[in-house]
């Protein structure tokens, strides 16, 4: 397949917040006596922010979290905009792989702040520079809506039917979808267990990949020397 | 006629002449240069003094003034010190640091609520409306304790208490009693003590000083 331009999701596409915020939170709930495995976090708490993940965390587990489990996210949140995310497997080889002339974008529900912060801790912003979009900032309508990518291939000035998008989310893949582009379901973070592919599928991405390379492959790129 | 220089370093020597007097170490007390009414000339002689924190009320006036401040000095640290609207909140919890003013459990959750994950929270002192005044800010003081817990209950850090005492009496009984406050409530911070009275407040374990007149003019 031959495209005019790829839009990236973010969070759990480029990097693996989605599998680091939920570990610690995983552990957090254990040892505060809820048994909770990884797998359970991310199926319940992904993609939830401020005072709806608090609900939903104090809703599971039948009461108030206690301030111990405040401090111990704050102390971890302070720590992830100071020291970065791992990058998810291949995406820093995949990204520099790019042909230079090739438009490319970010299309993110998290703040641009969030975006440009991890993409500098990986060295990645330049390769991405001005094209970094948030659902927050630059559209009224974020995920699920189609408005962001559409926004995104316009400040590129391609056409969408002819753009690539890479999402690992099924919120982030129907509103891809929504937009008229090619969506490629990624499910290469280590968020992404048994059944991922096949809850990608479900929302109709037709096309769903396991890493970096294979990726390449569908893309038609060269695929990344390593 | 004295420089902002002058100003803020006759106001540190005061800070540390206090502190000793209270045996503690002048390091532990911010001096916060309120900004509010100030133009970005009059600020940025300021910083160039070495002055690091600057209190504003108004949130709109702060995002017209402090952005382009901030891109140019970016270690400095904004407090917020005025009433705050919740709709206003998840602006102030992107451009404050600190905000000293909370006063009801609405303006906590809104905070909460859109926080940013690329930010740090701001951290918050409570404010008490110590002499239980009608018109004034601040939460009542038979209800601090129930804020207290609500803020212990979230993720955003709880810095101290802060204190506006009535116009026109005596400073020293109402710093008192918010010290007094604190200490039940098992909390450290004090903001308390503004360009007359900051000396005394100093003495009963200000922690934060919100300085305007005797920083800004002669």
């Amino acid at each position: 397949m031959q495209f005019e331009a790829i839009i990236f999701d973010f969070d759990g596409v480029l990097v693996e917040s989605e599998f680091e915020g939920n570990r610690l939170l995983a552990e957090l709930l254990t040892g505060l006596g809820h048994p909770t495995s990884i797998a359970d976090a991310i199926e319940h708490f992904t993609g939830l922010s401020g005072r709806d993940f608090i609900n939903a965390v104090e809703n599971r587990i039948g009461r108030q979290l206690p301030p111990e489990f405040h401090d111990a996210t704050r102390a971890e949140r302070d720590r992830t905009l100071r020291e970065g995310i791992a990058a998810v497997g291949g995406a820093i080889e995949f990204v520099r792989s790019l042909p230079v002339e090739l438009p490319r974008a970010i299309a993110s529900s998290s703040s641009t702040r969030w975006v440009r912060t991890h993409l500098d801790h990986l060295g990645l912003a330049d390769l991405f520079e001005p094209h970094i979009y948030s659902g927050r900032e630059h559209v009224t309508r974020g995920k699920p809506a189609p408005d962001l990518y559409l926004h995104a291939a316009k400040a590129l000035g391609v056409e969408i039917a002819n753009t690539a998008i890479i999402e690992d989310s099924k919120v982030g893949a129907i509103g891809a979808l929504a937009s008229g582009a090619t969506v490629i379901g990624l499910a290469a973070g280590r968020h992404c267990f048994d059944g991922h592919a096949g809850m990608l599928r479900a929302v109709g991405v037709r096309q769903v990949v396991q890493s970096f390379e294979e990726l390449a492959g569908v893309l038609g790129l060269h695929q990344p020397n390593r | 006629m004295s420089s902002p220089a002058e100003r803020r370093q006759a106001i540190l020597n005061e800070i540390a002449a206090a502190a000793k007097l209270a045996r503690r170490d002048p390091a532990d007390i911010q001096l916060v240069a309120v900004s509010k009414g100030r133009s970005a000339e009059e600020i940025e002689a300021l910083i160039v003094a070495g002055q690091r924190d600057f209190g504003e009320s108004r949130v709109q006036e702060a995002l017209q003034k402090w952005p382009a401040l901030l891109a140019r000095y970016p270690d400095i640290r904004l407090h917020a010190i005025g009433r705050l609207q919740s709709n206003k909140a998840a602006e102030a919890a992107k451009l404050f640091n600190t905000i000293h003013s909370l006063d009801r459990p609405s303006l906590l959750e809104a905070l909460i609520k859109d926080a940013d994950r690329a930010l740090p929270f701001p951290s918050i002192y409570i404010q008490v409306n110590i002499g239980e005044e009608e018109q004034k800010g601040g939460c009542a003081i038979g209800e601090l304790g129930a804020l207290v817990e609500a803020v212990r209950r979230s993720p955003i850090p709880l810095t101290g208490l802060m204190a506006i005492p009535p116009l026109g009496l005596e400073a020293s009984p109402f710093f008192a009693l918010l010290a007094k406050l604190a200490r039940r409530h098992d909390v450290n911070g004090l903001s308390i003590g503004m360009s007359g009275d900051f000396r005394t407040a100093v003495m009963l374990g200000a922690t934060a000083v919100r300085i305007g007149s005797a920083l800004f003019e002669d």
